[in-house]
């Protein structure tokens, strides 16, 4: 992408200003509990931005995004362990992973629609978990694999290589949103028989977003995997699968970017809470009610309108709009 | 001359209701083809056996003498045959210009105009339907758009694709004193250019004056053929129709 500094107005900048932060925020402290906080922040980002793309961009309401997290998990574990392989190799292989489990779960839903494709994929990540629980031989059973590698002994590499991992998803994720094949899955969101009438074809496009976002989320269990050093059934929770869904929702469903602020607003305020652990689940409710009552299309959108950005649109606007002027005049 | 559309034998059955009854059609190239009969006649049926939404029991439907029945309708609508649909269903929550611009990023729309970008080609759509003066409209959401200006983006959608048959299901329905004949000169203009239209109307004193041939079904079959004249004199059509008065159309 070029990016032409001149084009970036001041409001712009906020969005380059957080990533620079978070870069310098170990100037303020290098604590290894709050770093761990932020990296499992930055990972979650990733998950909740993949789910979006599928979610909010292409309109496939999937309800079981654990799937995807929980496959990679195990298989970057079990690549690592049984294999040896090092953490920088099992984690993209883990996101290659997600991408079969991506086409698999894509055929589903070329029959069911909305509401019944939701449903249906609430299933999967409940049949893994119960089909990891049959083979303890080679997935551990009960007690998973554990003993991976970590990623790194300093935290502070941890940290870095998450960060860099969050802003190199969501800048790719936010291109391919914006880009003509993003216009595309908006299309097939709005409505898939006009789509198909328009001669797009749906299922083509369907598999694409569903092998992106099974890639992404693959990348965030892989990684949260080597993490905790521990890939157990858990992953498979359907707690995991609507978690993405509040991040997404609380930073504005479709826009991508959101998913990031929805994620840290979201763990951050779960880690505040931890003392007062008896009205954590409340007032985490509240805040979310709060939200959804006065910001319902997401924090991120509220701010960007405030701002006067445009956001989540095709980035083919700006050139349309010049030469719409042009020939006008 | 070959015609460019021919359906033979088409059939289609819901349970025990026959919407399309062993239908034959041929349309002409460059021909301006009216599809009238009552609710429930099977004419939207019809259309979503020729595009592909819906599979017939039996019959083939020749595009350009090619069989196009088991075809999937993104390919049927990418080898130049494109429908609007009875009750539009634009991208809502997209821009005006994206909906086109959807369009433009077809396989159809990416052959026959190579080497233009798609800015370009969705700017040439839009001005096609006369979308452009009201300038504003382009950068709004298409859900927040009129009745009758999203009617037009719906028509420029499709002539994004380079249509060589253009099948309209009630374009006017729904449309204000005003923007009726702003529709129905825009449909002239585009059957004047060559392309070949096959639309569904109820608004017979609008489609009396396009049309060139009408064919009405009834039951899913085909009751009458002929010039708009001849369908308002005919008794069958009136008695199942028109009404009494069809000649009154002309008055």
């Amino acid at each position: 992408m070029k990016i032409n500094l001149k084009n970036i107005t001041p409001k712009e900048m906020i969005f380059f200003a957080i990533p620079i932060l978070l870069i310098l925020f170990p100037i303020i402290t290098t604590d290894f509990y709050i770093l761990t906080i932020l990296i499992t922040a930055n990972i979650s980002a990733v998950f909740a931005a993949s789910w979006d793309l599928l979610g909010g961009v292409t309109g496939q309401f999937s309800l079981g995004h654990a799937l995807f997290f929980g496959v990679a998990a195990y298989m970057s574990g079990a690549l690592n362990l049984y294999l040896g392989l090092a953490p920088w190799i099992t984690i993209p292989l883990g996101g290659a992973f997600g991408v079969l489990v991506g086409f698999l779960v894509a055929i589903p839903s070329l029959r069911l629609k909305g509401a019944y494709f939701a449903i249906t994929s609430l299933i999967f990540p409940g049949m893994l978990g119960t089909l990891i629980l049959m083979f303890p031989d080679i997935t551990g059973g009960d007690s998973g694999l554990y003993g991976l590698s970590s990623i790194s002994s300093e935290i502070l590499i941890t940290y870095y290589a998450s960060l860099l991992l969050m802003i190199g998803s969501i800048f790719v994720l936010l291109r391919i949103a914006n880009s003509n094949m993003g216009l595309i899955f908006r299309s097939i969101r709005d409505d898939e028989d006009t789509a198909e009438a328009t001669g797009i074809n749906t299922t083509k496009y369907k598999f694409y977003s569903f092998a992106i976002s099974g890639f992404f989320a693959g990348i965030a269990g892989g990684f949260h995997a080597h993490l905790l050093r521990y890939a157990g059934p858990y992953v498979f929770n359907a707690f995991y699968s609507f978690q993405v869904i509040l991040f997404a929702a609380l930073g504005g469903i479709g826009t991508i970017i959101g998913s990031v602020g929805g994620a840290y607003l979201m763990i951050i305020l779960n880690e505040i809470l931890r003392d007062i652990n008896e009205f954590r689940v409340i007032i985490t409710a509240i805040v979310m009610l709060l939200v959804f009552r006065f910001l319902p299309k997401g924090l991120i959108r509220q701010i960007t309108r405030r701002l006067k950005i445009s956001l989540g649109f095709w980035s083919g606007l700006k050139e349309l709009r010049r030469k719409k002027d042009e020939s006008d005049s | 001359m070959n015609p460019i559309l021919e359906t033979k034998n088409l059939n289609k059955q819901f349970g025990g209701i026959t919407a399309v009854n062993k239908f034959n059609l041929q349309v002409k190239e460059g021909e301006f083809l009216g599809l009238i009969g009552p609710n429930g006649a099977g004419k939207t049926t019809f259309f979503n056996l020729i595009t592909g939404f819906l599979k017939p029991d039996y019959g083939t439907v020749l595009l350009k003498g090619k069989n196009i029945t088991k075809l999937k309708p993104h390919k049927i609508a990418n080898l130049g045959m494109v429908r609007t649909f009875q009750i539009i269903k634009p991208f809502k929550q997209m821009l005006a210009v994206e909906n086109v611009a959807v369009a433009c990023l077809s396989d159809r729309s990416k052959k026959k105009r190579k080497g233009m970008d798609i800015i370009t080609k969705t700017l040439k759509a839009l001005r096609q339907v006369e979308i452009i003066p009201p300038a504003e409209n382009m950068f709004k959401l298409a859900s927040q758009l009129s009745h009758g200006y999203t009617k037009r983006l719906d028509i420029a959608r499709a002539l994004a694709l380079e249509p060589e048959i253009l099948l309209l299901d009630e374009p006017f329905g729904g449309l204000g004193l005003k923007e009726t004949p702003i529709m129905s000169s825009l449909l002239q203009r585009l059957n004047e250019q060559g392309l070949t239209i096959i639309i569904i109307e109820h608004k017979m004193r609008e489609l009396m004056k396009l049309a060139q041939r009408i064919v009405v079904m009834h039951f899913g079959g085909k009751i009458a053929e002929g010039t708009p004249r001849e369908i308002a004199k005919n008794q069958r059509v009136c008695e199942a129709y028109l009404g009494k008065e069809g000649d009154e159309l002309f008055a």
